[in-house]
């Protein structure tokens, strides 16, 4: 797969999970060694993902991928 | 990577942008004085020359003098800029850290020994910690800084520190005790290897936020949490259940769901464990033991639990014989006869009913026979 | 001049002699709105008797997912100082060694982007920055690492490793475990500052049975020096000892737990092949006895704290290994071991506990690894085992009964 298009792919499968079921890194990884993407591939894009401030990992109850916007929302609801 | 720069600096105006990543700690070297680094790897012996102060003698024959002092782990920027004016003055600039939260002032040049300690004591820093002493407390956040924390364990390692103070910087005892504060049985510190450790307990079940808990809480991490499966979902409430008879109380679920509020003022409480160690010497590891499960967390002084380690402490220094550690002790007085002396009341609490019921119940005829 | 709070409470911990972390908490409250909030909401904590901070969980650098802990305080409208406190860990040098000057520019950072309070140091090794807010993040990030300070290791993650005071100042090293622990820090900066394990994953490295880190209690991974050689005696420095009051017959031979040493009132003999290596004899006797090469590590995976299943010390695995750069046999088995743990962990369970749940046996076939009787207290007990294909080809017996 192109990596653009992994990381799109990788982006819209965290979106769409939120609020339902977190994915950690490894979730992510093994999500797309299913679909014949190499591990180290979808690592690296997950990298370019979070260095790019769409992605963030978070750590209530373990470290997860989520949605950068999270945190925006988490403090405009925790500073309430 | 590891490099420091010439001289560090803070710019005027900071651009994010520049910010490098993965570059790791400075290099341990750009920190050791000269007479370290000439003769790394190469020490001799040491010598303890005072309760706090010992020398370390080189193959070369160069020395190195170590003061150390206590430091609360919590540090204003103030004092730690006042250790590095000392530094400076006597050290050339150098001073560590040890992993007991202690600091140690390392001095080159033998004549600048005596005037460190003066003026330390002068500035009524506590010089001692080195041998079989009491050393520094390591602990736990406590209410300073954290969400899970069922007592404040700055506070408990001040009392205990300042009731134990003697045994820091004087007296020896048969060995040294090693001391640890949890504040909740997350246990961020050493507790469950420690001579004599308080642990913060709760004593009631957690209360459950059914309409927080779909928003902030995930079903199976939260199920997955405890230890002794009490917690079962509730799908009419997209929330869970707790099974009452089966929760220990540990709060492990609400480090994964902040729903699941446990803390207590009136029924949290402090329990004492004893008689583990980390070192290999003579025996080998061991963790530390249940011997008092509930005492009152009673801030700011803690009386009941202060008088409860001395109790302890005094039996160990009067019981003990040169190089016990607590545990040491413990094992060859028999733990009927530490209840004896320590008077220490026995409970239900006492008999392990969880993981390790198998290796801790009794399997022999051999009882001291001990007043009661 | 920032806001002063009545702390009743807290004033009677600035009595007695051991340093008072209020008296700490006040003299950067003096200066500081942070810290100031800080030291109200404490009080308020010690009156109420309960903590009044708040699960953090989200915020973090860019492209970093550890060193930094969320924290909000749930009295925020009393104390909006504390509203954001979060911690921050930076990595600290090995063997927590400093110059004054280093020391100097963490104060003027923190000075400058945070409350003034700090750790030294948390209790995996880090140094701890106590309370910043949620924009202060990455300047202060930066500045570190312009000048060459790193942030450290958490969540599910390699935790920043740590060692012992080593051979920069204690004779009894036999690793170098400052070296040790900046070569694996440096080797898995990408482990440490992006998460990616079922959990947390701790190194501690000690140079001696001694473990002034707790490395055996307290780490995933424990490092801990050791020897083959024997032990050299001086007696001349053994008979000063006795002559110093040092009973060697009650304090050193008694308590040999190999029984292997031997006094006749003049020198002392030591039967090196029952020594059990437990560092008694020599930590007694400093100069006197001495350990000799070969030196290398014991190897052993497993502690942490009580959740979820109890608490475990670390289980042999290496009994010996060398121990010179670059260190690639601990840095593949480290690899190998942590791929299988992050394929098969369940999300927080460390390395310990899905041994336990898989089996040993499984776990030191993945590393290549085979069974030795340096690994266990004791043989199982029971007459339950299982039998993989191929376990009695070659009649493992013949060899031995030959």
């Amino acid at each position: 797969m192109e990596r653009e298009e992994l990381k799109k792919q990788i982006y819209n499968l965290i979106k769409e999970a939120a609020g339902k079921k977190k994915y950690k890194q490894m979730d992510v990884i093994k999500h797309f060694r299913n679909l014949g993407v190499p591990d180290a591939e979808t690592k690296e894009a997950i990298r370019e993902l979070v260095d790019g401030g769409l992605l963030i990992y978070t750590y209530m109850g373990g470290s997860y991928i989520e949605l950068a916007t999270k945190l925006e929302e988490f403090e405009k609801k925790i500073l309430e | 990577m590891g490099d420091i720069p010439a001289k560090f600096f803070i710019p005027e105006v900071v651009d994010v942008k520049q910010r490098k990543t993965d570059i790791g700690p400075p290099h341990y070297e750009n920190f050791l004085p000269p007479v370290i680094k000439k003769n790394y790897g190469q020490w001799k012996e040491h010598e303890i020359l005072s309760p706090g102060l010992m020398v370390h003698i080189a193959e070369s024959g160069d020395k190195i003098w170590t003061v150390r002092v206590a430091s609360p782990r919590l540090l204003s920027t103030d004092t730690l800029r006042e250790i590095a004016d000392i530094a400076d003055k006597y050290c050339d600039g150098y001073f560590r850290f040890t992993t007991r939260n202690n600091i140690e002032f390392l001095v080159s040049d033998e004549g600048k020994v005596q005037p460190l300690i003066d003026e330390l004591k002068a500035k009524k820093f506590m010089i001692g910690g080195i041998g079989p002493r009491v050393s520094n407390v390591v602990h736990t956040q406590g209410w300073v800084h954290c969400h899970g924390a069922a007592t404040d364990a700055s506070g408990l390692v001040k009392c205990i520190m300042d009731e134990l103070a003697d045994y820091f910087t004087t007296k020896e005892l048969p060995n040294k005790v090693r001391l640890a504060v949890a504040c909740c049985t997350n246990m961020c510190g050493a507790v469950h290897c420690s001579d004599i450790a308080l642990v913060a307990i709760h004593t009631k079940v957690p209360r459950i936020e059914h309409e927080r808990f779909k928003d902030l809480c995930e079903l199976p991490t939260t199920i997955a949490s405890c230890p002794t499966a009490a917690i079962l979902p509730d799908p009419a409430k997209k929330s869970i259940k707790i099974k009452e008879e089966k929760c220990m109380y540990c709060g492990n679920c609400f480090s994964v769901c902040p729903a699941l509020p446990i803390k207590d003022a009136e029924n949290d409480g402090v329990a004492i464990v004893v008689g583990g160690k980390v070192g290999n010497l003579r025996t080998p590891p061991k963790f530390s033991k249940l011997a008092v499960p509930f005492l009152p967390n009673n801030p700011p002084r803690w009386p009941e639990v202060i008088k409860a380690i001395r109790k302890i402490f005094d039996a160990y220094v009067a019981g003990a014989k040169k190089h016990e550690r607590v545990g040491e002790w413990i094992d060859r007085i028999g733990w009927e006869k530490f209840f004896a002396v320590t008077g220490i009341p026995f409970t239900w609490q006492h008999i392990d009913d969880w993981t390790y019921t198998f290796e801790t119940l009794r399997t022999t005829a051999q009882i001291k026979w001990v007043k009661k | 001049m920032t806001k002063k709070y009545e702390t009743p409470l807290l004033d009677e911990l600035e009595k007695g002699p051991f340093p008072s972390f209020v008296t700490e908490i006040k003299k950067a409250a003096a200066k500081n709105p942070m810290a100031a909030d800080e030291l109200g909401l404490l009080e308020r904590s010690y009156r109420d008797k309960i903590t009044y901070w708040k699960h953090g969980g989200i915020v973090g650098v860019r492209g970093y997912g550890g060193g930094v802990i969320g924290r909000y305080s749930e009295l925020a409208d009393e104390f909006p100082g504390v509203a954001h406190f979060h911690t921050v860990r930076v990595n600290q040098p090995a063997g927590l060694f400093y110059t004054s000057e280093a020391i100097r520019f963490i104060c003027d950072v923190w000075d400058k982007y945070g409350s003034g309070l700090t750790n030294f140091h948390g209790s995996t090794g880090d140094i701890i920055l106590l309370g910043t807010v949620t924009d202060n993040l990455e300047p202060l990030a930066t500045v570190l690492s312009l000048n060459g300070f790193d942030l450290g290791g958490s969540g599910s993650a390699m935790r920043t490793p740590s060692c012992c005071v080593g051979p920069a100042r204690c004779e009894w090293a036999m690793i170098d475990t400052l070296h040790i622990t900046y070569d694996l820090t440096q080797e898995f900066q990408d482990e440490l500052h992006r998460p990616q394990y079922p959990y947390k994953y701790k190194i501690k490295v000690v140079g001696c049975p001694i473990d002034c880190n707790a490395a055996i209690a307290r780490a995933d991974l424990s490092i801990i020096g050791t020897w083959k050689g024997p032990i050299a005696i001086d007696q001349d420095r053994v008979r000063d000892y006795a002559k110093k009051g040092v009973d060697i017959q009650e304090e050193i031979v008694n308590l040999c737990p190999g029984k292997c040493i031997s006094w006749d009132g003049n020198s002392l003999t030591i039967n090196d092949e029952d020594c059990r290596h437990c560092f008694h004899c020599i930590a007694k006797l400093p100069g006197a006895l001495k350990p000799t090469p070969p030196f290398g590590a014991t190897i052993l995976i497993g502690s942490k704290a009580p959740f979820v299943i109890g608490a475990t010390l670390s289980w042999v695995i290496f009994p010996f290994m060398e121990m010179k750069p670059p260190y690639q046999e601990l840095k593949d088995f480290i690899r190998t071991s942590n791929e299988w743990w992050s394929e098969y962990g369940k999300n927080r369970e460390r390395i310990g506990e899905l041994i336990l749940r898989l089996g040993m046996r499984e776990f030191l076939e993945v590393c290549g690894l085979k069974p030795l009787p340096e690994m266990v207290k004791e043989p199982r007990r029971d007459p339950f085992w299982f039998w993989k294909e191929g376990d009695l080809e070659g009649k493992p017996w013949e060899s031995w009964l030959k």
